[in-house]
């Protein structure tokens, strides 16, 4: 399983926020390139970088991973606001490895369909929820769409596979619930990567014995609450 | 060093040729590939299609060969390795040939490979010093099949598969080595020596 630091960006700054709401930032460092180089240099195999301005529609901060992608050496996956196949094509032109696409993803299958078959095993599709409901817009509104019933539909297409992100321990420091991540996986055979509310190593050990992909880490090792590390090391 | 990198027009090159800057080496990137053929060393990187690199070479295909067969040295990396081929079940048209042999589309399920694989390699320059049991980033449905015993290192996706081959100043690697961190430095570092001592 590979552990995956996450950098959120806001403002042209490197923050952590509670439950994605905004004026809740944790963490908020300036040097957002220096935070990119400082995972690498601790064996990151692979950076999560999403851009938060774009996914809450107060601007974007293209520049800033058009600069984290050229000038590290491991892939970056990027997301977060992004609605249209030019966005996902520009991501691509700067360099990135794989584009996260949410909330028109749950909403129109033939734009995944369309993305899928013309960037085979590049486009991860984020199911973000509360309960058992997709939620969207920057996790502002819900789609009234059921998680399983998503990623079900969605597995035939060529897509990588699925972000999950429980919106409800995202940022809370207080452990992720394994009932949905377990759910999940049994509704489809794509790779799952998981992120939101990963506190400790028996977190990370529980996505590892459920067969994650990845796990998406951000608030914890911006705290000190898990040794990045140790972790990458440990899970690799 | 001075390394000349191909830009077939798609895809960001920073990367690369800033890995290859780190590695020592100065960089230009040129998309008049007439300019390929004034190049002391030639990178052709790993992005976008068999017969779209391959049209955009085309023009200049006899006089690179030529080239390259007098001793420019040249690293093909990912797409750019296999190019250097004869010919791939990608795309109709021939590859710039310079090694023998074809390319041909991974026989497992799950393509494109894309993440991080072992590599094993023989006793060769393009590794030396580069730590045993390093990973390196893979992105590719398509692998050489090389007609002479010129893999110099191993990968196993489906199948064993060459994921480097050298031919004396000749070199591809399948991996991408500008987004492999230390190992991948040490490998295009490798290769600027061996460029270097040819010259």
């Amino acid at each position: 399983m590979n552990v995956i630091p996450a950098i959120d960006i806001k403002d042209g700054f490197c923050v952590q926020l509670v439950g994605g709401k905004p004026g809740t930032e944790k963490v908020k460092i300036e040097n957002v390139l220096g935070v990119a180089r400082r995972w690498q240099d601790e064996g990151a195999e692979m950076i999560h970088v999403i851009d938060l301005d774009s996914a809450l529609g107060t601007g974007n901060n293209e520049s800033v991973i058009e600069m984290i992608a050229g000038d590290l050496s491991i892939p970056v996956q990027v997301g977060g606001g992004i609605r249209t196949a030019e966005q996902v094509q520009r991501f691509f032109d700067i360099g990135c490895e794989r584009v996260i696409v949410g909330t028109r993803a749950v909403q129109d299958r033939a734009f995944v369909e369309q993305l899928g078959h013309q960037y085979p095993d590049s486009i991860v599709v984020a199911l973000d929820s509360v309960a058992n409901e997709v939620v969207i817009k920057g996790w502002q509104e819900s789609s009234g769409k059921d998680i399983l019933a998503v990623a079900e539909d969605l597995s035939s297409i060529p897509i990588f596979g699925f972000l999950y992100t429980n919106v409800e321990v995202e940022g809370r420091l207080q452990g992720i619930d394994p009932v949905p991540v377990k759910a999940l996986k049994e509704s489809t055979s794509k790779p799952l990567i998981i992120s939101g509310g990963i506190t400790s190593m028996g977190d990370l050990n529980m996505l590892k014995m459920m067969g994650a992909h990845s796990a998406v880490v951000g608030m914890a090792i911006y705290t000190g609450k898990i040794n990045f590390k140790k972790a990458v090391r440990e899970f690799r | 060093m001075k390394v000349t990198i191909a830009d077939y027009g798609v895809g960001n090159l920073y990367s690369i040729s800033k890995s290859l800057e780190r590695s020592g080496a100065r960089t230009e990137v040129v998309s008049d590939m007439k300019r390929l053929l004034r190049a002391d060393c030639i990178v052709f990187p790993g992005v976008g299609a068999f017969g779209a690199a391959m049209s955009s070479l085309e023009p200049i295909l006899p006089e690179l060969r030529k080239r390259l067969r007098e001793g420019t040295p040249a690293l093909g990396i990912c797409l750019g390795m296999q190019i250097l081929f004869q010919r791939s079940e990608e795309s109709v048209g021939e590859g710039i040939g310079v090694l023998g042999g074809e390319v041909k589309k991974l026989r497992t399920e799950r393509v494109p490979q894309m993440g991080w694989n072992d590599v094993v390699w023989t006793d060769d320059e393009l590794f030396s010093g580069v730590a045993r049991g390093s990973q390196f980033y893979f992105a590719n449905s398509y692998v050489c099949c090389p007609s002479q015993d010129i893999g110099v290192a191993f990968t196993e996706y489906g199948e064993r598969f060459p994921s480097a081959v050298r031919d004396g100043v000749i070199c591809g690697v399948q991996f991408h080595p500008e987004k492999s961190t230390a190992p991948g430095l040490g490998v295009l570092s490798n290769f600027l020596g061996i460029a270097e001592e040819s010259q």
